[in-house]
């Protein structure tokens, strides 16, 4: 196996980690370029539209290669998973692993022939950021707490409970909407409906008293809509890694709508309340 | 080096080769990370030195700057291209240039010093070894044990070809096993000739490289001990003596060089280091006033004397 960029310390680790791979069906490349801009990682594997990048080291660092490639492929929002791949018996501090996970980056460690991912990369395209300037007020935290939970922990999970949180702000604004006068509708009417009406109900200039326009555009209504189809995507069934690819983006898609949509949710209230 | 014109300029990485006369690099992790992390935050603020051949560059100098600036994917590394080098310059340049000569592995270094006396003697100029070091800038017990090895067979040349191309930590056998191994045969071709009466040179240097990479030799140096049985005589033993124990060590491959010492020369030679030692300290006590002994020293004498005297009977 010919190696020129990687340190010789490093190279029999990147012979286990590129055996490994190769035997998990991935197409392994040595020291190939990710893109025409990132620095090179010691091998590059592709798996049904996932790229693995491993950095082989004798001693884990952060080097200014490893992060760059983390950085890009975070800013390119990639289908890729960056690791880190290490010898058993070599030492790290919390500081570093705290930078790895702080930057996405996955530690595969090699023990013998064998390779255990000790722990997972992030994806930075199955990754949500939500826009830092979206105004949350009160459901600050507990958007905060989903996005995390989806991020690292449970997708599927998390995005249900995002749904669950639309839709009680829905409602809110619905119950809101009916108390102030701006529908036509009682509060109990409001209360017997299903998100879906409310969504029409709320967009509809008809359900409105006279002077008073909808708060929910078509634009939301249509987001509204969207969003609320992310119920079922929890309990779809895949077959394939393609197709289970595909559902993850659009979890993701959906999981991104959420933060917007609360927040659009909360502006619509706090115009009723005035 | 030829006479032509040295051009500073900016050329892509991918544009410059490797130098093929440059003995394998150990490139190390600390190293590269350190420069890594320099050329990220500055740039490669010293240029390259390549020369021109054909449709590419080959480099001179900076193979580690190179590397790293591929490895950072920089669009453009500075280089200073100078007139292309005859195959001799171009050899003892790399020899002169790289600081680092302790990293690179002795066989393929041994290779390139036969190149460089091939073509000094072919200029009828000095090749000896001190020649060869005085050119390459390499020390001269290295340029020895170097050359060493071009007396191996073909089959361990390839070998430790072989080996030089893996990381060193992967490495199994390494050059000074053999550069060993052939100072004890030469050892014994010259104090105890007639051990190979019965086995072949060649079946001493197998033997003895077999009992190193079966573990029965655990440590290269441990082959200076069969010099040591060889060189009974400086012990006033009688050479013939240690023959069959020596041909023994060729014929049987679990046969350790620990016990063959054991059994011909280490009590002679631990009677000769006694001996010199002792006439050491004899010196050392003439020069002590018996009312100013530290009682400690008193004692150990004390104990002293009573060794010898069980050793001679008193």
């Amino acid at each position: 196996m010919k190696f020129t960029l990687t340190p010789d310390e490093a190279q029999a680790i990147a012979e286990v980690v590129h055996a490994d791979l190769r035997k998990r069906h991935f197409g392994v490349e040595i020291e190939q370029s990710l893109a025409d801009d990132p620095p090179i990682p010691t091998l590059t594997a592709e798996r049904s539209g996932l790229t693995v990048a491993v950095e082989a080291q004798r001693k884990p660092t952060l080097t200014p290669s490893i992060r760059e490639i983390a950085i890009w492929s975070i800013r390119e929002r990639k289908y890729a998973q960056i690791y880190v791949a290490t010898d058993i018996d070599a030492t790290l501090s919390a500081r570093l692993l705290k930078e790895f996970r702080k930057l996405g980056i996955g530690l595969m460690v090699v023990d013998g022939s064998d390779v255990e991912i000790s722990h997972e990369a992030q994806i930075p395209a199955l990754v949500v950021t939500p826009d830092p300037n979206l105004k949350l007020g009160r459901c600050k935290s507990e958007v905060q707490a989903l996005v995390k939970q989806f991020n690292e922990v449970d997708r599927k999970a998390a995005l249900r409970e995002m749904c669950e949180l639309v839709e009680r702000e829905t409602d809110k604004l619905c119950q809101k909407l009916a108390a102030k006068s701006w529908f036509e509708l009682e509060a109990e009417a409001v209360n017997a409906m299903e998100w879906s009406d409310q969504i029409n109900v709320a967009a509809s200039k008809g359900k409105y008293t006279d002077g008073r326009g909808p708060v929910i555009g078509s634009g939301l209504k249509s987001d509204l809509d969207s969003f609320r189809g992310a119920r079922n995507l929890v309990n779809h069934k895949v077959k394939t890694k393609n197709d289970k690819k595909k559902l993850e983006l659009q979890f993701v898609e959906r999981m991104m709508m959420g933060p917007r949509l609360t927040a659009e949710l909360l502006a619509a209230q706090r115009l009723v309340s005035k | 080096m030829a006479s032509g014109e040295t051009a500073l300029r900016d050329i892509p990485p991918r544009e410059i080769q490797p130098n093929p006369e440059n003995p394998r690099l150990i490139f190390r992790e600390s190293e590269m990370n350190q420069l890594l992390d320099s050329i990220n935050e500055v740039g490669i603020k010293v240029p390259l030195a390549v020369f021109r051949k054909g449709g590419e560059y080959v480099l001179l100098d900076g193979e580690r700057r190179w590397r790293c600036a591929t490895k950072l994917s920089l669009k453009t590394v500075p280089v200073l291209v100078q007139p292309e080098p005859s195959r001799l310059e171009n050899l003892l340049t790399m020899f002169n240039i790289h600081n680092v000569r302790s990293d690179w592995d002795l066989m393929p270094m041994a290779l390139k010093f036969r190149d460089i006396r091939e073509m000094l003697e072919e200029n009828a100029e000095d090749a000896r070894p001190r020649a060869l070091s005085g050119l390459t800038g390499v020390p001269l017990p290295t340029v020895r044990r170097a050359l060493e090895l071009l007396d191996l067979p073909q089959r361990y040349q390839d070998l430790l070809l072989a080996e030089a191309e893996k990381p060193q930590e992967q490495q199994k056998i390494k050059a000074d096993v053999f550069v060993e191994v052939n100072k004890s045969k030469r050892v014994l071709q010259h104090y105890v000739p007639e051990v190979f009466d019965e086995v072949s040179e060649g079946e001493y240097v197998d033997a003895m490289v077999d009992k190193y990479r079966d573990g029965v030799v655990n440590n290269v140096v441990r082959f200076r001990d069969v010099s040591k049985i060889g060189r009974i005589e400086r012990t006033g033993g009688d050479p013939q003596k240690v023959v069959p124990t020596l041909v023994r060590l060729v014929k049987e491959p679990d046969f350790k060089i620990e016990t063959a010492y054991q059994r011909t020369v280490e009590s002679a030679y631990a009677a000769r280091d006694a001996s010199s030692r002792t006439g050491a300290l004899m010196e050392r006590l003439e020069g002590l006033e018996p009312d100013l002994l530290p009682d400690d020293l008193r004692e150990e004498l004390r104990s002293l004397r009573n060794e010898i005297d069980r050793l001679l009977g008193a």
